[in-house]
């Protein structure tokens, strides 16, 4: 009886499942990537990392789907392409950088996005990005911006602190409608384009 | 015979080499593609910024505009047995939640119930915080992890609905949340109220801790609007954990 | 002969060259003119919101947004239901339009809304017998509202193309007398350095096909891509309306490379006539 119970169960649960199942858990390759993006970077003396906000959607992303070694030494690759150009800017950060960096930015994403049938878009209104299935359904909305490893906050040009938008106002932020699907392919996009996780310098 | 009408004559007898009519349809085609090149090589270098500009929002497809009034409820509530769900056993003999049993929610699902007594809520649990589940219950914010995987749980919800019972929180109340693989019982260890863009109000950082972190607009009952939060913290007291890493054999 | 025979081909490249101009003359009035009716026409632009319901739309988006920013203070959906009116709406609208057309201004002022919100707030506040109200806080709500009014009612594509704007509309209607002019200065031209008749109407023919082709070209470019359909914006209104824009662009210039057709046709019927009969006398 209970070995019927716990088949029935797990029959009920795969019937809400909408997505092909994957096997939960976070595997080698998703640890990898996962590491890649906890790494910090100095820019202008400044210790900075990804929010763990941005980090963590990556991680339950992940327990999602089931990435392989090649979709993870692609991620990694261009992830560093990203991570290099974004240095060579000179930017303190990524919303501090030029219009035409920004744009360059965005092109090496969308490069990403197109490997997979997926693309990404820019929503001029509130300056953030997102990912997009081969279907048009939004991925992640997330504002790129790194934030300071010591303090954990972000600021712009000016000093002002940017909102990475965890802490909601009222439930009016419609930019984080993001519906995320499960794809094997969207885990190359998630993680190698959209976080542009900057790698240590070299000693 | 007049000069005039030698002229006519000779013009009438002239007899007029017709044009091939191909050049009636290559001569406007080179005319076309010039146009086009004329058009590429002049223009569009004071056209290209607002045509990078432009392109970012072109997408492959068109825009789902379609109103999403509902969300995909993912909650099988389990049964009063806990031995329903399946659990593995590790190295340090504890038991876990057998990932490969755990159905992830994903943005807008409802994957759990909240309820805590002492302050008379009972609401659904979504994964995400937007609009639309704030508006049917309390959110999780999809940066936290969801109860019973490690780490905090971030979850908000409206001030003047759900959440509204908050105010009377209090440390050593307790507060149940149901998931389809498990339910896990938390202790209130405080409250606070903050700004909400301070970082220091909650720490996403991984770690092998399970905290509960709900918050709400403060003040409570008011109009208008605020930046102030009001936070209450919690500690896992009771449930079994999901296993994070491969299935044992 | 050797000598006529060269100059005749020099003649030839010539009145190809000029046909060529012609044609790139007639192209650039042809679009000139779809633009100066549609695009850079503000009764063109309003009357296209008119007919997408532009109004209806972003009084329902209005709503939603504005009911999220209040949703935790207890206001309702209804209570923007009575509250906005696609008068207010319409009448910001035209002003924020017209601003941006006359140079004026590009920004949508929320001043009667904030009027209008604040009123309806206090009668909300005396009707409930609200005792718990922060004059801060509530003024920070009607600021944000506000907000959230101008930035739904905005057009944000019209800002980062505005410069380029006001400089084409400022030199339109100068371009298309220029190139009205310049059109029939060539074919005049054409006419008068050319003896014979089926010559002059062969080079205009040449001139007018090319200019159909050219037309044609950006009317099934924006057909088969189906105009700026994919275009991802948040208002559907505004994707509506600029859809809807654009589309009528298309038509006016699959209007205009057909009518170049039918003139190149006519042309071509002629000059085909004229060898006819010069072959049969």
């Amino acid at each position: 009886m209970k070995k019927v119970s716990v088949i029935l169960i797990a029959l009920l649960m795969a019937a809400t499942t909408v997505i092909t199942a994957f096997a939960a858990g976070i595997n080698d390759s998703e640890q990898a990537v996962l590491d890649e993006l906890k790494k910090s970077i100095t820019v202008n003396g400044v210790e900075m990392v990804w929010p763990d906000a941005y980090v963590n959607q990556a991680e339950n992303f992940f327990n999602t789907i089931d990435m392989t070694e090649d979709q993870k030494t692609q991620i990694i690759s261009i992830y560093k392409e990203g991570t290099d150009y974004f240095l060579s800017t000179g930017a303190s950060n990524i919303p501090n950088a030029t219009v035409a960096q920004r744009r360059q930015l965005f092109d090496i994403l969308t490069k990403i996005m197109n490997v997979v049938d997926g693309t990404a878009s820019y929503n001029k209104s509130a300056g953030d990005v997102s990912l997009l299935d081969k279907n048009g359904t939004v991925l992640l909305d997330v504002v790129p911006v790194l934030v300071e490893k010591s303090s954990g906050k972000a600021v712009d040009s000016d000093g002002k602190q940017i909102d990475t938008g965890v802490i909601k106002t009222t439930g009016a932020n419609v930019n984080y409608t993001a519906i995320i699907i499960v794809s094997a392919a969207v885990a190359v996009i998630l993680a190698g384009g959209l976080f542009f996780v900057l790698k240590k310098k070299k000693a | 015979m007049s000069g005039h009408e030698h002229k006519s004559r000779h013009r009438h007898k002239h007899r007029h080499k017709k044009s091939s009519g191909l050049n009636f349809i290559i001569l406007p085609i080179i005319f076309f593609c010039a146009t086009y090149l004329i058009i590429y090589f002049t223009l569009s270098p004071i056209f290209s910024p607002v045509i990078n500009e432009a392109r970012l929002l072109f997408s492959d497809s068109k825009k789902d505009y379609s109103k999403k009034d509902d969300f995909n409820n993912i909650f099988v509530p389990i049964e009063e047995n806990p031995e329903s769900v399946p659990v593995v056993t590790k190295k340090d003999g504890k038991q876990y939640v057998d990932n490969e049993s755990v159905v992830f929610p994903r943005y807008g699902d409802c994957f759990g119930q909240l309820i805590m007594e002492d302050c008379d809520i009972d609401c659904k649990l979504f994964f995400g915080d937007d609009s639309l589940a704030l508006r049917n219950g309390a959110g999780m914010y999809n940066g936290s992890f969801i109860p019973g995987y490690g780490g905090t749980t971030l979850v908000g919800g409206h001030n003047s609905t759900y959440f509204n019972g908050l105010k009377n929180a209090e440390a050593g109340q307790k507060v149940l949340i149901k998931t389809s693989y498990g339910n896990f019982t938390y202790t209130v260890t405080g409250t606070d109220v903050k700004k909400y863009n301070d970082p220091t109000a909650y720490d996403l950082s991984s770690s092998d801790k399970s905290l509960l972190v709900m918050y709400t607009c403060y003040p409570f009952d008011e109009l208008g609007l605020t930046s102030s939060r009001f936070f209450v913290y919690a500690e896992l007291t009771d449930g079994v954990m999901i296993n994070r890493e491969e299935a044992e054999e | 002969m050797k000598k006529n025979k060269v100059a005749s081909v020099f003649k030839k490249i010539f009145f190809c060259i000029l046909s060529f101009v012609l044609s790139l003359v007639l192209f650039a009035l042809s679009v000139s003119a779809v633009l100066s009716m549609t695009f850079f026409d503000m009764n063109s632009f309003l009357s296209t919101m008119k007919a997408t319901s532009y109004y209806e739309e972003k009084k329902e988006e209005l709503i939603n947004n504005l009911t999220d920013l209040t949703y935790p203070s207890g206001l309702k959906e209804s209570f923007f239901e009575e509250m906005i009116t696609t008068e207010m709406i319409s009448g910001d609208t035209l002003s924020y339009i017209t601003g941006f057309f006359d140079g004026s201004k590009d920004v949508v002022d929320d001043t009667a809304f904030r009027q209008s919100f604040s009123e309806a707030l206090d009668k909300y506040i005396a009707d409930n017998n609200i005792k718990n109200v922060n004059t801060k806080n509530l003024n920070s709500l009607i600021n944000k509202a506000g907000k959230t009014y101008s930035k739904t009612l905005s057009i944000p594509l019209l800002r980062t193309i505005s410069t380029y704007f006001h400089f084409i509309k400022k030199w339109l209607y100068i371009a298309i007398i220029a190139l009205a002019c310049s059109a029939v200065l060539l074919i005049l031209i054409l006419m008068v350095s050319n003896r014979w008749l089926h010559r002059k109407i062969k080079y205009i023919c040449f001139a007018t096909s090319g200019t159909f082709l050219s037309l044609l070209g950006i009317a099934v470019f924006l057909t088969v891509n189906g105009g700026i359909s994919h275009i991802q914006l948040e208002s559907l209104g505004l994707y509506n309306f600029l859809v809807h824009l654009v589309n009528g662009i298309n038509i006016a210039i699959w209007f205009a490379s057909g009518l170049f057709l039918v003139i190149s046709v006519i042309l071509f019927v002629i000059y085909s006539r004229i060898i006819k009969e010069t072959s049969k006398r």
